[in-house]
């Protein structure tokens, strides 16, 4: 507390230093097309924590942010590009909260931001190719690579002394980028993968399928699909023939409908979800209140995206972009003040009195590697016909 | 003697029943197409989405039965709906008939233009069975899964290798028997049946001899509704409903009727189990067989699989081609395609 | 017993049938003869329902029968053979033969399932008059051959005793000769004649061997473009100037005359 009014006082006494500027950043999301559904409330969670750091007035001496919306498509690149463009050239923008979907957002870095200069902070962006895109150190994600699910379902299934399995996943950009991450971080683990098979959606029958998988046998046949798609075939036909017992469930097979399906038959079976169990995600639902969905899908990551941004030119002390990509590693991470939502005033004040933070905002964000979230997951395990939780991690 | 017992098990667990099984449904849904072929003299493809129409009657009523409590103990409720499906699909049939193909046949059109006409049916008929049921999977078994569990098995035998006969196999595989005799019973035996024999030989000849023609083409949809109706449930009551699914069963059904010989009922019943052992046995890996029967040290490292599963539809491609460049009357002698 | 009046059919601009009209007695052996492309199949189809008349008038016995499907002219007593054979090729003979009559109680699914007595006594008095009708024929040794397998000659024999099996009226042979050796040629013309004489068949016959239509048919009528040429017996048909013209052609008959 004490350090606390150190800072309030610090920056009382700083405010007339740094001369107050109105700050734009970008808001690029899929306003139409394919995640229309997700990108308002996306967008709103990005514009609530701009709001927070506007009302506390701690920003740089009592600068304000602004945001500026673009339209990514999700799809078009060549559109997401023309738009990054115009934001950054006619309006301004000094960083960018966006892009949301994997193959704009890499158009947009390459071909805008890299050339200008801007900070991208991507919520929702998953594409494991993307961890090692040039990027000069200007592009984050507070959303984890799918690459990052094959390494915490390696850790869950070694920890429970499983190191021979199957694998099977459904044959899309999905299923086979998280196959392959899975099998390259078992292998690299020790495990062994006795086989790596694609399924087809939409079949009624997977006999044939599982009859190779039980061939190369497995411990554990790890089913990377859809629980409402092939997935749920391939698990009732190994059941079915006694090919396998036991199963790892990726975050595309875990629901209500898997237990439905399969009830006690699936006990002894493993998986892992996206989720946290941080203080974090509830305070920031009940932030978004009535104004919009705060559970809705990659929202809470947008708003730690803005934070992020605001955050890390507070740390230092401009909001140039050259400057602040240096230090947005810096307030994502350990070692500081706990920083949860609704406290990005408080957060401002510490880093302007030079307290260390650590932002852990609505999806407990810790950046690694290149700066991307390492995710937070739900490992989950089946007992008695039900889902149990076993830990996060 | 444990391994090969081992080995036989593996083998019939993965590639005999499921074959077997398959084969059945095959066969059933090749009659239809056979029979339609040798009769009104056209490829039918709307037979797959005529199967997934039995099927959704069939699945509709399950329901309604499951609703009222009515049931077959360990059976499954659906063989009770069968019926009402097969009696559906009659009313269907007769009515696509009266309304399309009826037209056609006076015109004495050309077969390749009944062919044409049969896909129009086959997308408004696909359309209304999404329609009515959705495109979603349906499940409707109920009753007793299996006749023997894998877990039993193992445990009965004291085998390390498990055999699973599931109670909807055991169901195909007898109605399936149950269906054919009484399918060649009618033709070889029965007037109606020799009717349609003669008008299938020789069209011009059986109306000369004063057979009538409506009547025959009545009777050939209406065992045809019975024959896809059947087929449809059971390859849904087996596997799973999905209306698509029926669409690409339409391959394997085709290749099973030409590859025996189209117009030849025997044909088409053989053609279904060629095309359902080729597919499974060149699709199943015969590593853990071969492990079995094969001393320790030749025991093979990689899987021992012709072909990935993914190929498994190139299967009945293939066959069909060469049937057709070799001997395009199929394996018993059919009308030339 | 059959009348045919001012009959067309027409395949696009080609008239192969153009304006025939003609008659047939009952109880008469009809000869139709005629150089090829005469129109006399194509008029034979016409009258026995295969095709639809262009124009025209078909009546038997004064009922109108133009257009008729050829399953209904059966059940009329009007029956037809084929210029090539045509058999049901994977039934034995026997089974050819007991396809024929119509309207069989084991025709309705009805009957196949609850009628099986009537059904039975059926097939039992069919069977006995198919084996008559082999021995009529002389070739009760073929009973059980599949007639997939019969000789040319036996096919058509095949062919007439299919019109046996019911009580024909009139029956249309198209070339019943064509390709048969000389026994089984007589064998089918003296089964022509005692059906025409012990059963009262009318027949109608096209033929191009000129001896058979002379020993069997009174009359003949000539077709030549698709029209009726000349009708009288046999002598007075060969005598007919227009005949040998249509048939040889006018320079081959001046050239004749030259030599």
């Amino acid at each position: 507390m004490r350090k606390l009014l150190l800072a309030t006082t610090a920056v009382a006494l700083s405010a007339g230093a740094v001369s107050a500027e109105d700050i734009k950043i970008g808001v690029i999301l899929g306003f139409t097309g394919p995640i229309e559904s997700l990108t308002p409330q996306m967008g709103a969670a990005a514009e609530m924590a701009m709001a927070e750091v506007n009302a506390s007035g701690a920003l740089l001496g009592g600068s304000t942010v602004t945001s500026v919306r673009g339209d990514s498509t999700c799809i078009d690149a060549g559109a997401a590009t023309a738009v990054a463009e115009r934001l950054i050239t006619s309006d301004g923008v000094k960083g960018i909260m966006g892009a949301d979907c994997s193959g704009v957002t890499g158009a947009i870095l390459s071909n805008v931001a890299l050339a200008n200069g801007i900070v991208m902070i991507s919520p929702s962006a998953t594409s494991p190719a993307l961890s090692t895109a040039e990027d000069n150190g200007l592009f984050f994600r507070t959303a984890p690579s799918d690459a990052r699910q094959g390494v915490v379902m390696t850790e869950v299934l070694m920890e429970e002394g499983i190191d021979n399995v199957a694998v099977t996943y459904t044959n899309n950009d999905y299923g086979k980028g998280l196959a392959d991450s899975f099998q390259a971080a078992f292998e690299a683990a020790g495990g062994t993968v006795t086989i790596n098979a694609a399924h087809e959606d939409g079949k009624a029958d997977y006999s044939a399928e599982i009859g190779a998988l039980a061939a190369a046998g497995g411990d554990r046949l790890v089913v990377a699909g859809y629980v409402d798609q092939g997935g749920s075939g391939i698990v009732r036909a190994a059941l079915d023939s006694g090919a396998f017992d036991t199963f790892h469930f990726p975050d595309g097979m875990i629901s209500a409908k898997l237990v439905e399906n399969f009830g006690s038959d699936i006990d002894g079976s493993s998986g892992q979800v996206p989720g946290t169990d941080s203080a974090g995600a509830g305070i920031f639902a009940a932030m978004a209140g009535d104004d919009f969905d705060g559970t809705s899908p990659f929202a809470a990551e947008s708003y730690d995206a803005a934070a992020l941004i605001a955050l890390a030119m507070q740390a230092a002390g401009s909001s140039d972009p050259a400057a602040y990509k240096e230090k947005v590693m810096e307030v994502a991470n350990a070692p500081g003040l706990k920083i949860q939502p609704g406290q990005l005033g408080l957060a401002l004040q510490a880093v302007a009195a030079g307290i260390d933070i650590d932002y852990e905002g609505a999806t407990a964000v810790e950046l690694i590697g290149g700066g991307e979230s390492a995710g937070n997951y739900r490992q989950v395990g089946y007992e008695g016909g039900a889902e149990i939780t076993v830990k996060y991690r | 003697m444990i391994d090969l017992l081992n080995a036989l098990v593996v083998l019939s667990n993965y590639v005999l029943i499921p074959a077997l099984a398959y084969g059945s449904q095959l066969a059933l849904g090749a009659l239809g197409v056979t029979l339609i072929y040798g009769i009104l003299r056209f490829s039918n493809f709307a037979h797959g989405d005529t199967m997934a129409f039995g099927a959704m009657v069939t699945i509709l009523v399950t329901w309604l039965f499951q609703g009222w409590g009515i049931s077959l103990g360990p059976l499954p409720t659906a063989l009770l709906a069968i019926p009402f499906g097969i009696a559906a699909t009659a009313l269907l049939l007769l009515t696509t008939d009266r309304l399309v193909y009826r037209f056609y046949r006076q015109q004495k059109a050309a077969p390749v233009i009944l062919v044409i006409v049969s896909m129009g049916v086959m997308f408004v008929m696909n359309g209304l069975v999404r329609f009515i049921i959705g495109p979603n999977d349906q499940r409707f078994s109920d009753g007793e899964r299996f006749i023997i569990s894998a877990r039993e098995f193992k445990k009965l035998t004291g085998l390390s290798e498990g055999l699973a006969f599931k109670t909807t196999q055991g169901i195909t595989i007898v109605t399936a028997v149950i269906v054919v005799a009484i399918l060649f019973w009618f033709l070889n035996r029965t007037r109606t049946g020799k009717s349609m024999r003669a008008f299938s030989d020789n069209e011009d000849l059986a109306l000369l001899s004063g057979i009538n023609p409506d009547r025959v083409v009545m009777v050939t949809w209406l065992i045809v509704a019975g024959l896809a109706a059947t087929a449809g449930a059971l390859y849904g009551l087996d596997k799973s409903f999905k209306p698509f699914i029926y669409l690409q069963l339409l391959l394997p059904i085709f290749a099973a009727a030409v590859v025996g010989g189209l117009g030849n009922p025997l044909g088409a019943i053989a053609g279904g189990f060629v095309i359902a052992f080729s597919e499974v046995l060149i699709t199943y890996p015969l590593k853990k067989v071969l492990g079995y029967l094969l001393p320790d040290r030749f025991e093979p490292d990689t899987l021992v699989q012709l072909l990935s599963t993914d190929y498994k539809f190139a299967v009945s491609f293939t066959i069909l081609i060469i049937v057709l460049l070799f001997r395009p009357t199929g394996l018993f002698k059919g009308k030339s395609v | 017993m059959i009348k045919v009046e001012n009959l067309h059919r027409h395949f696009g601009g080609f008239h192969a049938v153009d304006g025939a009209s003609l008659e047939i007695r009952e109880g008469s052996i009809t000869g139709l003869v005629g150089p090829n492309g005469a129109g006399k199949t194509t008029l034979f189809n016409v009258i026995a329902g295969v095709l639809p008349p262009t124009s025209g008038q078909v009546t038997m016995a004064g009922e109108e029968i133009t257009g008729m499907s050829p399953h209904e002219l059966f059940h009329k007593g009007l029956l037809r053979t084929f210029q090539i054979a045509h058999e049901f090729s994977s039934m034995t003979v026997r089974e050819n033969l007991m396809m024929v009559p119509g309207g069989q109680s084991g025709e309705t699914l009805w009957n196949t399932w609850f009628g099986r007595k009537r059904i039975a006594d059926e097939e039992r008095a069919l069977q006995a008059k198919a084996d008559e009708v082999l021995e009529f024929l002389t070739v009760d040794h073929l009973r059980d051959e599949k007639a997939g397998n019969l000789s040319g000659g036996q096919k058509k024999l095949l062919e007439l005793g299919r019109t046996m099996m019911v009580d024909a009226r009139i029956v249309f042979l198209d070339e019943v000769g064509a390709g048969v050796n000389r026994t089984l040629l007589n064998t089918i013309g003296d089964a022509i004649v005692r059906l025409n004489q012990e059963r009262g068949y009318t027949f109608c016959m096209i033929e191009h061997d000129m001896e058979f239509i002379g020993r069997l048919c009174d009359p003949v009528i000539v077709m030549a473009e698709g029209r009726v040429l000349a009708e009288g017996t046999i002598d007075e048909i060969k005598a007919n100037e227009q005949v040998i013209e249509a048939y040889l052609g006018t320079g081959l008959k001046n050239k004749g005359a030259a030599e």
